[in-house]
């Protein structure tokens, strides 16, 4: 009993803390992110396990963080509100070569997080040639490129 | 599917029964560590009396390596004595009698394999709690006895799981 009900409540607890780091946070993992994860990761081992070192016990935690990780999934699909909270909503954040600079401001994204992305994606290198940029609900950038697309001036370009 | 998708629905529909099957089991589990069957919950947790004042309270299920205990309630104790707990060869090998509280003053080997735990008693005190420490280091079946000097004895079972 008690190693489920820590295992959910640590489960609970990453999952609001998480949530409210923002998405952004460790979508992209710098060193540093990694490093956090890794102590964050051995914090929370020691509250898991305490002193027992069985089999059993590791096994049931795993269990019951897959578990409500899954029952988690599934109240999410019943629950579109749940979904929303959760895992938030897609957000435009460049518009036909416009910046929506209030937007990003919140997200805490920046015109060169975007401008990396679409190098990254789409070989983009102008904020003009984006119709639009999303940041996702898991903190990545997609980015659809304008109509006169760069990669066909490319093409012509070479073809010149 | 035309192209270079290789489709096949049809495993895909079995995987799909296979994955929801799993969920069930891995949700019973989950409810079956919560009643304890693998220690610590309802399912676990049980109490034995010798009908002579002694009360004794354990777990079923332990585990390998996690820490567990044995409250022994000992009422009607003759003032001013000791109490002297006989325990089984298969519970002396997995209790910690430094960490016991009280720890106790003697510990005697017994002839069996077992031992003779003798606690100091406040004088004047007619009934005392005893808790003993446990950390099981292999998996097992255990046949373990508690019995107060010259009182009936008390046989449980208890099971180490890995």
């Amino acid at each position: 009993m008690d190693m489920v009900v820590r295992a959910l409540v640590l489960y609970g607890f990453l999952l609001i803390v998480f949530r409210i780091a923002g998405r952004r946070t460790l979508a992209e993992v710098t060193t540093f992110d990694l490093v956090l994860i890794l102590i964050i990761g051995e914090a929370t081992q020691q509250a898991l396990l305490g002193q027992d070192h069985s089999l059993t016990r590791a096994m049931v935690v795993i269990a019951t963080l897959v578990a409500a990780d899954i029952l988690l999934s599934l109240i999410k699909q019943w629950l579109p509100a749940m979904d929303l909270a959760l895992d938030g909503t897609p957000t435009i954040v460049v518009e036909n070569g416009v910046a929506l600079r209030e937007r990003m401001r919140k997200a805490r994204i920046d015109e060169e997080d975007v401008l990396e992305s679409a190098r990254r994606l789409r070989g983009v290198t102008r904020l003009s040639d984006i119709r639009y940029a999303v940041l996702e609900r898991g903190g990545t950038i997609s980015i659809i490129p304008a109509r006169t697309d760069a990669a066909e001036g490319t093409v012509g370009v070479l073809g010149r | 599917m035309e192209g270079e998708i290789h489709e096949n629905q049809r495993a895909q529909r079995r995987i799909w029964v296979a994955e929801r099957i799993g969920w069930a089991a891995l949700f019973l589990l989950v409810a079956s560590a919560i009643a304890g069957v693998f220690g610590e919950g309802p399912l676990s947790h049980a109490r034995s009396e010798t009908g002579d004042g002694v009360t004794v309270r354990y777990e079923r299920t332990l585990r390998r390596s996690a820490p567990s205990e044995i409250e022994v309630e000992v009422s009607r104790t003759r003032a001013g004595e000791d109490i002297v707990l006989l325990v089984s060869q298969d519970l002396a090998r997995i209790l910690d009698p430094a960490r016991s509280i009280p720890a106790p003053a003697r510990t005697v080997a017994l002839e069996d394999g077992g031992l003779a735990l003798v606690f100091a008693v406040a004088p004047g005190a007619s009934e005392a709690s005893l808790l003993l420490r446990l950390e099981p280091e292999n998996p097992a079946k255990l046949t373990s006895r508690i019995a107060v000097e010259g009182g009936r004895p008390l046989v449980f079972e208890q099971n180490v799981l890995p």
